[in-house]
């Protein structure tokens, strides 16, 4: 049992090790951490989880692959896995449009068990990387759970920046068949049909039906099923904010729906996490917080806490913003103290989405320097610069030289800029 | 372009028209050529180098070329290093040899264009003053901005100005108001914050030469009790406070 899960976490370890070498779009991090779980009805659980992923990005597709496994009391037990892709359309008129499949795999326990297919199809209007609206709708295919049809989910939602926040709203509607008894409390229509092992149906599902009882031979092989059209929406607001090495994340939502389809430990929900970046590939992170059922995975609504350290060759991006923002340098500064030698200054820039940042200019004879990340988006380079005008341009990714945000430029004869640096 | 502010001009060259003194300095140039000699001065330059340095990538009949106008610049009495680090910025940028060495020769030109109307400089100062001729302004407006703000570096003015006029303002509009500011007596921390201003304009979407105009008028100035100022110039207050929303990303 424990080999199959090295095979699992393994990959993620080594990927982990690259550092710098590593391709500049693989995506890679390991969480290992305490998980305690209360599902309403059942016991408490206290695990050990250890969740590797690992992403590649492209500007046009990204594929992703993440897994979990838990050790409860003395046994490995593998939590789940998920496969996904997604093509991102160029952007047009600041629309741009993104199409997800997914794949995935959850097992709690033997009660708990299910996979999915599900696909999901996206248009964003984009302004100008500081919000922005989407719409959506596409389908989840469950199996082995009590919804017995495909779910038709459609949902909307809105984004903006406020500083270093983020602040983002959805509504999500669901819209599916559950398989229940003959009458349910709801005293609505249910469709029903009788159904014979090794036999076709006597009747579809949506069809308001009377059936006929079998022949009296036959009855114990006869299987009754029912059938109710649910809906409901889920209505969550979400804000992140993130400062220098800190990172902070809440959610709440509520659940709109009729009583029979949504219970009340899952009508309203909230979440806050933590993450505090101690070295530039590890994190300390701890949350709690209550999540609503999910029907396509069959879990009931359940509260939860977590703490653990988190590995991350380069962080999975911020998920408040329901699209991959293209990189940004946000801000660029300039700071000594009287602690460093009289040359010598940091130079700090905040630049998200991205996996190498340089620097070059007059002072560093035009030779470029590759600044450290620390945290998420915040990257550092300590280097002598002496008093005066210089001549500095930033590049991400490899990408073209630029001059950073905040600063007055020129042409530098060479088809591009330059920004102007005052050391006074 | 870095840090030596030791003054290196020679006031004798502002009497001197432009196109005499462009004219002076290709003769010197043509003459280096023509006689093959790698120029000392330029060797010295190329000399403390190591092999691994970027000016080592060049092939080297444009590694030569460059040599002939660093030493030419020394001859003229011009600072090299401004033209060394733009070769090197070539370099790095992935430019051919072919390319540095003509942009090189047309910033050396605007060197010496701007030699004569500054008169005294500073490093800093003249390889701005070049960047600013190279952008599109006049030798007769830097000139105004010299004589606007004589004794004190107009280093910093003139890069706003150079970077004003590459976003799209009139060049006529962009120096009269550097030069209404310095006579106003505008301290390089005024035009550093009054940049950071119009910057934070033209982000939100106010046009350049909008921008500019606002902050240039709302600048009340800082010229001390008694100083006579040019008609139609606001009178002497305080300083402007300096909002907290704007701290200057460039001081130390």
């Amino acid at each position: 049992m424990i080999k199959q899960h090295a095979v699992m976490v393994l990959p993620a370890l080594a990927l982990l090790t690259f550092g710098q070498q590593a391709p500049a779009q693989l995506v890679s991090k390991l969480e290992a951490g305490a998980l305690v779980s209360n599902r309403d009805g059942v016991l408490h659980e206290d695990i050990f989880s250890v969740t590797p992923s690992v992403r590649w990005e492209r500007p046009h597709y990204r594929v992703a692959a993440s897994g979990s496994a838990w050790r409860t009391g003395e046994q490995w037990q593998l939590a789940g896995g998920e496969a996904a892709g997604t093509l991102v359309s160029p952007k047009i008129f600041n629309l741009r449009g993104e199409l997800t499949a997914r794949a995935s795999r959850i097992f709690y326990d033997e009660s708990a068990t299910a996979e999915r297919l599900d696909a999901l199809a996206r248009v964003h209007l984009l302004m100008q990387d500081r919000g922005g609206f989407w719409v959506g709708g596409g389908v989840d295919r469950p199996w082995r759970v009590a919804v017995a049809s495909t779910i038709d989910v459609s949902a909307g939602g809105a984004w903006t920046r406020l500083g270093p926040a983020t602040l983002s709203g959805s509504v999500t509607n669901f819209f599916f068949s559950k398989a229940t008894a003959t009458r349910d409390s709801s005293g609505q229509q249910v469709s029903c049909h009788a159904r014979e092992e090794g036999l076709p149906n006597t009747g579809g599902p949506g069809t308001a039906s009377t059936v006929l009882p079998p022949p009296a031979a036959r009855m114990a092989a006869v299987v009754q099923e029912c059938r109710r059209q649910s809906r409901f929406s889920d209505i969550q607001a979400a804000i992140e904010w993130a400062h220098a090495s800190l990172e902070l994340n809440a959610t709440a939502g509520y659940r709109i729906g009729d009583s029979y389809d949504v219970t009340p430990e899952s009508r309203r929900w909230a979440s806050a996490a933590a993450t505090f970046w101690v070295t530039n590939q590890i994190a300390a992170v701890a949350g709690a917080g209550r999540q609503p059922a999910s029907p396509a995975h069959g879990l009931p609504a359940r509260s939860y806490a977590n703490f653990g350290l988190m590995l991350a060759y380069w962080p999975i991006p911020r998920r408040t913003i329901p699209v991959a923002p293209r990189a940004t340098v946000a801000a660029f500064s300039l700071v000594s103290s009287p602690d460093m030698p009289s040359l010598e200054r940091t130079i700090v820039i905040r630049a998200g989405g991205i996996e190498k940042l340089e620097v070059m200019g007059s002072f560093t004879e035009w030779e470029p320097r590759t600044l450290t990340r620390f945290g998420r988006d915040h990257w550092e380079i300590t280097l002598p610069i002496a008093t005066g005008l210089h001549e500095i341009n930033i590049r991400t990714d490899g990408g073209k030289w630029r001059p950073p945000p905040g600063l007055p430029t020129r042409r530098d004869g060479f088809n591009g800029e330059v920004g102007i640096l005052v050391i006074e | 372009m870095s840090a030596s502010d030791t003054p290196a001009g020679h006031s004798s060259a502002r009497s001197r028209p432009v196109a005499m003194r462009r004219v002076a300095a290709l003769a010197t140039l043509l003459l280096a050529g023509s006689a093959g000699v790698a120029p000392p001065i330029a060797a010295q330059v190329t000399q403390q180098e190591q092999p691994t340095s970027l000016i080592w990538r060049l092939d080297q009949p444009s590694r030569f070329q460059l040599e002939i106008l660093f030493d030419s610049a020394t001859k003229l009495g011009l600072p090299a290093e401004p033209l060394y680090a733009k070769a090197l910025e070539g370099i790095s940028k992935g430019a051919n040899g072919r390319r540095i060495v003509e942009y090189i020769r047309k910033y050396f030109s605007a060197m010496i264009d701007a030699r004569t109307v500054l008169g005294t400089f500073t490093t800093d100062e003249i390889s701005s003053a070049a960047s600013a001729l190279l952008t599109g302004v006049d030798a007769e407006q830097i000139g105004r901005l010299r004589k606007s703000r004589s004794g004190k570096s107009i280093a910093l003015p003139l890069v706003i100005l150079s970077d004003l006029v590459n976003r799209g303002v009139p060049t006529s509009d962009a120096s009269s108001a550097m030069v209404q500011l310095t006579q106003r007596g505008a301290l390089d921390s005024d035009f550093q914050g009054l940049w950071l201003r119009i910057n934070q304009d033209i982000v939100s979407g106010v046009p350049p030469a909008a921008a500019l105009q606002r902050w240039t008028r709302d600048f009340s100035g800082r010229s001390p009790p008694g100083t006579r100022l040019p008609p139609g110039t606001a009178p002497p207050t305080s300083a402007p406070p300096r909002t907290p929303e704007t701290p200057s990303t460039t001081s130390p």
